[in-house]
């Protein structure tokens, strides 16, 4: 009898061995639901298609939902996340490439964090997006909101993928700074190219040539050289009257408003990471 | 009737007034004399042979040419050296024989009531007006090329065209509401402080000699813009100087162009006033009054060059003023080379922008 209990005991113990190492595991997992909006099955689904994406553009992108950011905005509360989890694809870098979507019940905001590289691939998609999103969200589609933010960004990526992967994957391995400094440095082009186009030199040039004509058309012309001082009799000249009177002053008050914007790309928040992406108010 | 010539006492030939010398010129034999001495020659003559212009049978019979000749527009004139008719246009003044090209002036019209008074002679002579046409005919860069032909330069005529000089004494009362501004910021504030003041001006002035054309033939707009004339060459009219030259009378009376002297004086009062308001940023006028009183009048003879031209079937006219050469004139614009301005501009520029975009970003 002792030996069949110490049996039992040792298939327990190998049973809860073996659900702590499957349950616990959470090194995989992209679907954060904390705020209980969707169903376990919706979960899987989600859960699927974030490993599918992040395979396919080497990033990695976490789904996220809370109903308590506590003291902090949905932005604070992404970044804190991924900072924390340590989220983004294995790279040897300070901002690697992850993609955080944030329902943040909250703040009744939705967020989407930018890490690394994707700030290249979404930097103007990520407004679109949550745009997408609020309509959904507002309706309280939370798993509509989710797929659509997963096919959307799919879908725009792809576009760019390849394109950054020929010219830039080379020098961003090898680059120390952060995504920012990079596109400065390699990707932003300056002020003037848009002069490479042929149609805005034409304009320009069109209008340049246009006002040359009609200052030369203009000079052509004769003009008066006689005015009242040419025949002014100055000895004449006299004042009855010469008085400025003051009457009062007037003061208008101005508030100088203060810079407030809602969302924005590309900045170093909270003294901790640079990043892209933004938010939307449902 | 006939016209008045002034001949050269030593040899007869016609005397003309000389621009340069600035005396009466006599091109055959080269004599000169001032304008007072053929004046004074010529008084003399008359008294001797009792020259006037009372109405003799053979000024009858001119009249009736004179009806049968057309409109009445036209006077007949008879050349005082070869006798031929002179049609002029009812206020031609002075003008030469189309026969014999004398220089012919109308007595009649320069006499009594219509005597001018006062004259600026020429001092710029037709050799170089034709100089200075033709250098203003080469300049610009839109001037066509068919403008620099010799021809129409010959066709340069000196007139004397008759103004109204006006002497006008003027006074202006303004009030305007004045404001100054300045302004601080505290904090999250800016705070505009603005000064209001009230501010009257009443100045009297005088302004003298301002010239309006009386002649309806020559464009008020034209004349306007040969001003301004040094009227220290102002002299007393003699009929002397007008030899050698074209000359008008008058067209309208003194009274007639008043309307366009007080447009001017109204203006320059208001902008005299104006001048003495300073140091605000703005001014707003909001009430006005202003009084004229019209001193004198005095009818003058200024000297204009006029070249009448066509270009594309275009009339213009080159004018310049006879005693200071300011030239006003519109150059015509030729279309072919606005073209090509614009386009040779727009191809410069253009490939300039796209090396640097090519090359440079």
């Amino acid at each position: 009898m002792t030996v069949k209990i110490k049996k039992f005991l040792l298939l327990v113990i190998l049973v809860i061995c073996f659900c702590t190492i499957c349950g616990f595991d959470d090194d995989d997992k992209k679907v954060y639901d904390t705020a209980g909006l969707l169903s376990e099955e919706q979960e899987r689904e989600l859960e699927l298609e974030c490993i599918r994406l992040g395979e396919k553009y080497k990033t990695e992108i976490i789904i996220l939902t809370t109903d308590d950011a506590g003291y902090m905005t949905s932005e604070e509360y992404a970044e804190r996340f991924v900072i924390q989890n340590d989220i983004g694809y294995e790279e040897n870098r300070m901002d690697k490439s992850c993609i955080l979507y944030l329902i943040d019940m909250d703040n009744r905001e939705v967020y989407m964090y930018l890490g690394g590289i994707t700030q290249y691939y979404l930097d103007s998609k990520w407004d679109g997006i949550t745009d997408t999103s609020v309509s959904y969200l507002s309706e309280g589609d939370y798993y509509e909101a989710c797929t659509r933010f997963l096919s959307d960004t799919d879908r725009y990526i792809d576009k760019k993928y390849d394109q950054f992967e020929k010219k830039y994957r080379s020098k961003w391995n090898d680059f120390y700074g952060n995504y920012d400094e990079f596109e400065k440095e390699y990707i932003q082009e300056p002020f003037w190219a848009f002069l490479k186009n042929p149609l805005w030199c034409l304009l320009i040039a069109a209008g340049i040539s246009a006002i040359s004509v009609s200052i030369m058309t203009y000079s052509s012309k004769s003009k008066m050289t006689a005015n009242g001082n040419t025949y002014m009799d100055k000895n004449a000249f006299r004042y009855h009257r010469k008085s400025d009177h003051f009457i009062r002053t007037t003061t208008t008050k101005y508030k100088i408003s203060s810079d407030s914007s809602g969302g924005g790309s590309g900045r170093s928040g909270g003294g901790s990471r640079s990043h892209g992406g933004g938010g939307k108010r449902f | 009737m006939d016209t008045r010539s002034y001949v050269c006492p030593n040899c007869g030939a016609p005397m003309e007034f000389d621009g340069g010398l600035q005396k009466m010129h006599c091109s055959h034999c080269e004599n000169t004399m001032t304008v007072d001495e053929i004046e004074n020659y010529y008084h003399e003559l008359d008294s001797q042979y009792d020259r006037e212009g009372t109405p003799t049978e053979e000024d009858d019979v001119d009249g009736v040419f004179e009806e049968t000749a057309g409109t009445g527009d036209f006077k007949v004139y008879r050349c005082q050296g070869c006798g031929a008719e002179i049609l002029t246009e009812e206020h031609t003044a002075a003008t030469f024989c189309s026969f014999c090209g004398r220089p012919s002036m109308m007595e009649d019209r320069l006499t009594g009531q219509m005597t001018p008074s006062l004259l600026i002679p020429f001092k710029i002579k037709k050799e170089g007006a034709t100089e200075m046409y033709a250098a203003w005919s080469k300049k610009g860069l839109l001037t066509p090329s068919a403008l620099r032909s010799q021809a129409t330069i010959e066709k340069i005529t000196g007139i004397y065209v008759p103004f109204w000089l006006y002497d006008y004494n003027a006074e202006i009362q303004i009030s305007a509401k004045c404001t100054r501004s300045r302004s601080e910021r505290r904090g999250d504030y800016r705070y505009v402080h603005t000064d209001h003041f009230m501010v009257e001006r009443d100045i009297e002035t005088e302004y003298l000699k301002i010239p309006v054309d009386a002649s309806e033939k020559m464009p008020d707009d034209v004349m306007d813009k040969l001003e301004p004339f040094s009227y220290n060459e102002l002299t007393g009219f003699e009929m002397a100087f007008l030899s050698g030259y074209y000359a008008e009378k008058y067209n309208y009376d003194s009274n007639q162009m008043a309307p366009r002297a007080e447009n001017r004086v109204r203006q320059y009062v208001y902008q005299a006033a104006m001048n003495t308001i300073n140091g605000y940023g703005s001014v707003t006028v909001v009430n006005r009054h202003t009084m004229l009183g019209r001193r004198r009048v005095k009818y003058a003879l200024l000297p204009v060059w006029i070249l009448n031209y066509k270009y594309k079937n275009k009339d213009y006219m080159f004018a310049m003023n006879g005693q200071t050469g300011k030239i006003v004139a519109d150059r015509p614009i030729s279309t072919g080379k606005m073209a090509g301005w614009f386009g040779g501009i727009l191809l410069g520029i253009f490939t300039v922008l796209q090396l640097i975009g090519r090359f440079l970003v």
